[in-house]
């Protein structure tokens, strides 16, 4: 079988794929600890073909995408809000999750629940030495210093923890800006060295520019595909009618 | 196919309400008491064609996988409660409250809402009213007939003297919410409990991380002009590229139409 056919039709599947992500990073431009994705391509050789075909046929590479997370973090805007906090450097912060799962994230956009807990726009409690930081109003403001340490009213009650992975790449992405660490593959591990900011928010990683680049090369490279596609089929059509009687 | 189109449709949308929040501040830059809103985004759902850490025939372990993601969702609206400036009015009936508390407000169906906005008036029959003329509860006593001065101290304490010369002393209750950003908006500067906010509890001002109340000041809103105007533009051309991504992917779905001719 006329294997150009099977290369421009994965590669369209790839590309759209590589659409989808662009459009995903594109639509959360403004969400706050965002992490962009990055698509990447590689030729994956087909060995079946490969054997049949012996020397003299090119070996046949079909196009296989996987996408990425690099850990970059985004733009830092003052909001001087004190429940807004954010990480400089590598790290996470944890919140617990409904079925008590720790999750996750570098979305430092936090409130005061109903029971003074410190939790995530979710509702989700921002875990502090291990477990939720509850901040009593009659206590008055509350502070965070640089390694993570609340106060109120001049008194430390607990320090916010943050998390760092010895394999990232093995995170989950879960709903809601969180990533998972499923059976600890990642590696999850306390970080001491850290540095938290409060005031401040770490905004989307997404650079608009370079996905709006990306979507031309998308979208060439999908006219191409299909122009390449069109050709075999022209090529085939021919040789039907040559060789038909 | 085309996930794409629809991830960019909820970028559009989710942009479209940021826009919403942002003309609301800006309208409400000079109104009294006013908080600002902020809305809160979070991704969606990913999917996940092929997961990391999978084997493959060869037998090795795959470093990355593909996770699709579905866009974004507006998870909060929630508004922001910090102190807003106070300007000087020397109105005698204007109160400020500078740090934590609400004034309680009693509404037509005899429930209470909450405000910030200490522009009081006096009614016809001495009652102590919001400028829409809403009994402000709060500990306030009706004032009697012919009041000459009225002076409020930052710990809540009034003193109203009459031109009989007698006096008439109470003190101003503040009501506090452990979560002020859960309140539920009524329109008019009015905030209503929920089971977000929690309970409101009463004190003294001044007392317990209760705010002072400040005679002939007002509290002006806490929209930072500014800031808005930069969230509009980045929030216009968010719009702006998720739509370009919507056109994207038309193309790539005409172009599939074209492959068969």
């Amino acid at each position: 079988m006329d294997s150009g056919l099977i290369t421009g039709a994965y590669s369209l599947r790839n590309l759209e794929d590589w659409q989808s992500l662009i459009a995903h990073n594109l639509a959360n431009s403004s969400t706050v600890g965002f992490q962009k994705n990055t698509f990447q391509v590689n030729a994956e050789p087909v060995r079946e073909m490969e054997r049949t075909g012996g020397k003299t046929q090119p070996q046949t590479l079909l196009p296989v995408g996987t996408s990425m997370r690099p850990q970059i973090g985004g733009e830092m805007k003052t909001t001087q809000n004190p429940y807004d906090l954010s990480i400089m450097g590598e790290g996470y912060f944890s919140v617990r999750g409904p079925q008590g799962q720790v999750l996750y994230t570098r979305d430092g956009e936090f409130h005061r629940s109903s029971e003074g807990i410190l939790v995530n726009k979710t509702g989700f409690p921002l875990l502090a030495d291990g477990g939720p930081i509850e901040l009593p109003p009659e206590e008055g403001p509350f502070t965070v210093a640089r390694d993570g340490t609340i106060s109120q009213n001049g008194e430390a009650i607990g320090r916010i923890s943050v998390y760092r992975f010895d394999n990232p790449e093995d995170l989950q992405r879960g709903n809601g800006s969180f990533v998972l660490d499923p059976d600890n593959r990642g590696g999850a591990r306390l970080a001491e060295d850290i540095e938290v900011i409060q005031g401040q928010l770490e905004m989307s990683s997404v650079s608009p520019m370079s996905e709006m680049v990306s979507m031309i090369q998308v979208s060439r490279a999908y006219e191409m595909t299909q122009k390449l596609i069109q050709e075999n089929d022209d090529r085939l059509r021919k040789a039907i009618e040559a060789f038909s009687v | 196919m085309n996930l794409s189109l629809y991830t960019a449709a909820s970028g559009m949308e989710a942009q479209q309400m940021q826009l919403n929040t942002i003309s609301n501040n800006l309208a409400n830059a000079n109104t009294i008491g006013y908080k600002r809103g902020k809305i809160e985004f979070q991704d969606m759902l990913y999917q996940s064609q092929r997961e990391a850490g999978a084997q493959t025939a060869e037998g090795n372990s795959l470093p990355s996988g593909i996770e699709l993601g579905n866009g974004t969702q507006v998870v909060s609206t929630a508004r922001v409660f910090t102190q807003g400036s106070l300007s000087e009015t020397g109105e005698k009936m204007d109160i400020a409250i500078d740090g934590d508390g609400f004034l309680e407000v009693q509404m037509s169906d005899g429930t209470s809402a909450y405000t910030r906005d200490g522009a009081l008036k006096i009614s016809s029959d001495g009652q102590i009213t919001t400028s829409d003329g809403r009994p402000v509860m709060s500990n306030f006593q009706p004032f009697s007939d012919g009041v000459e001065s009225v002076t409020i101290l930052s710990s809540g304490d009034v003193t109203v003297r009459l031109g009989n010369g007698s006096e008439q002393t109470f003190r101003i209750q503040l009501s506090r919410f452990v979560n002020p950003g859960g309140l539920r908006s009524l329109g008019g500067n009015l905030y209503a409990e929920t089971a977000g906010s929690g309970t409101p509890e009463t004190g003294n001002p001044g007392e317990n991380g209760f705010g002072r109340v400040l005679q002939g000041y007002l509290e002006k809103s806490n929209v930072n002009v500014v800031e808005e105007m930069v969230n509009m533009i980045t929030a216009q051309r968010a719009y702006e590229i998720n739509s370009k991504s919507i056109q994207a992917s038309d193309q790539m779905l005409q172009n599939v139409a074209q492959l068969k001719r």
